[in-house]
């Protein structure tokens, strides 16, 4: 516990002081056009980045504390106590954190922090040119729903497997008494990971439908406008995706 | 109606984000360790019961 505070909260503070100019321009405290451009370039590639990078520092962070907690301890309990680590155990421990705790958090963190940073880029883009910036990473929309897909599909299998195998191994060794409640606990076991699995797919597919929908109806509201001769009309560009292409396009193209 | 949000609003966001989605995780790993991997352990003692059957 002491140890995931730590790494928690010097994750958090390092966070905080590496992107310290960005909450800056996005709290309105420093304006982009004050700055020199070179600079400004940099802020803009971090501010395109900045959900990527902030799900990419806790998922190292848990793969640092799957290190920590799976290998280095076991190596320390050997040496202060004699006690022998079990490498297989060591590799389920290190699964169970990085993989089950890293990429659920990493997940929930790029997805939520995408929503909520989106109301700052057009203070990083007063012109709306997110695709003049090069080398900026670019989460697609087919990547985006590929990876929720393969995450609400897959994770949910793993953890059943286990759960049935770890009982499976259990029901060997036991007697008729213990067997009933093996059997009992497996049944709650089940339904505890189904829901939470349901629970969390129904969060991320509504957070990845939002991210795509949203920008949608904004555009399909201005051509709306357009329509009715208002060629004053603009749309935020909030992303430098396909969605954020076409945005910009119909900025443009309206001009 | 127009929502004002306080001057460093954003960092406080992203930060209960982040620790949101840590104590999610954090949680989620527990019980993956507490229920999933865990073997169940039973109570050991037979009651008096059946206890002629495990003689």
């Amino acid at each position: 516990m002491i140890g995931s505070g730590v790494l928690l909260f010097s994750s958090v503070w390092i966070m905080k002081q590496s992107q310290s100019r960005l909450y800056q321009i996005a709290n309105d405290e420093v304006s982009i056009g004050s700055m020199d451009s070179a600079t400004a370039q940099t802020l803009k590639r971090k501010a395109i980045q900045f959900p990527c990078v902030i799900a990419g520092i806790c998922f190292l962070v848990w793969i640092l504390a799957g290190f920590i907690f799976s290998f280095l301890q076991p190596v320390i309990s050997q040496i202060l106590y004699g006690v022998e680590p079990d490498l297989i155990e060591c590799l389920k421990q290190f699964f169970g954190i990085t993989c089950i705790g890293g990429s659920i958090t990493a997940l929930f963190i790029y997805f939520t922090v995408e929503k909520h940073w989106r109301e700052a880029i057009p203070k990083f883009f007063p012109e709306g040119d997110l695709s003049q910036v090069k080398d900026a990473f670019k989460l697609r929309v087919h990547d985006r729903l590929l990876i929720v897909f393969v995450a609400i599909s897959l994770v949910p299998l793993p953890l059943l497997g286990i759960a049935a195998y770890t009982k499976a191994q259990a029901l060997h060794k036991a007697d008729a008494i213990v067997r009933s409640q093996l059997l009992s606990s497996l049944f709650v076991e089940i339904i505890v990971i189904t829901a939470i699995c349901v629970a969390a797919s129904i969060v991320l597919s509504i957070f990845v439908s939002k991210s795509v929908s949203i920008p949608l109806d904004k555009i399909e509201n201005a051509m709306k406008e357009v329509e009715k001769g208002n060629l004053d009309m603009r749309v935020e560009i909030v992303s430098n995706d396909e969605i954020g292409s076409v945005t910009e396009g119909f900025n443009i193209m309206v001009k | 109606m127009i929502r004002v949000r306080g001057k460093r609003s954003m960092r406080r966001i992203i930060t209960f984000l982040i620790v949101v989605g840590n104590a999610i995780g954090a949680i989620l790993t527990y019980l993956y360790f507490s229920k999933i991997t865990q073997i169940h352990q039973s109570q050991q003692n037979v009651s008096p019961y059946y206890a002629d059957l495990f003689l």
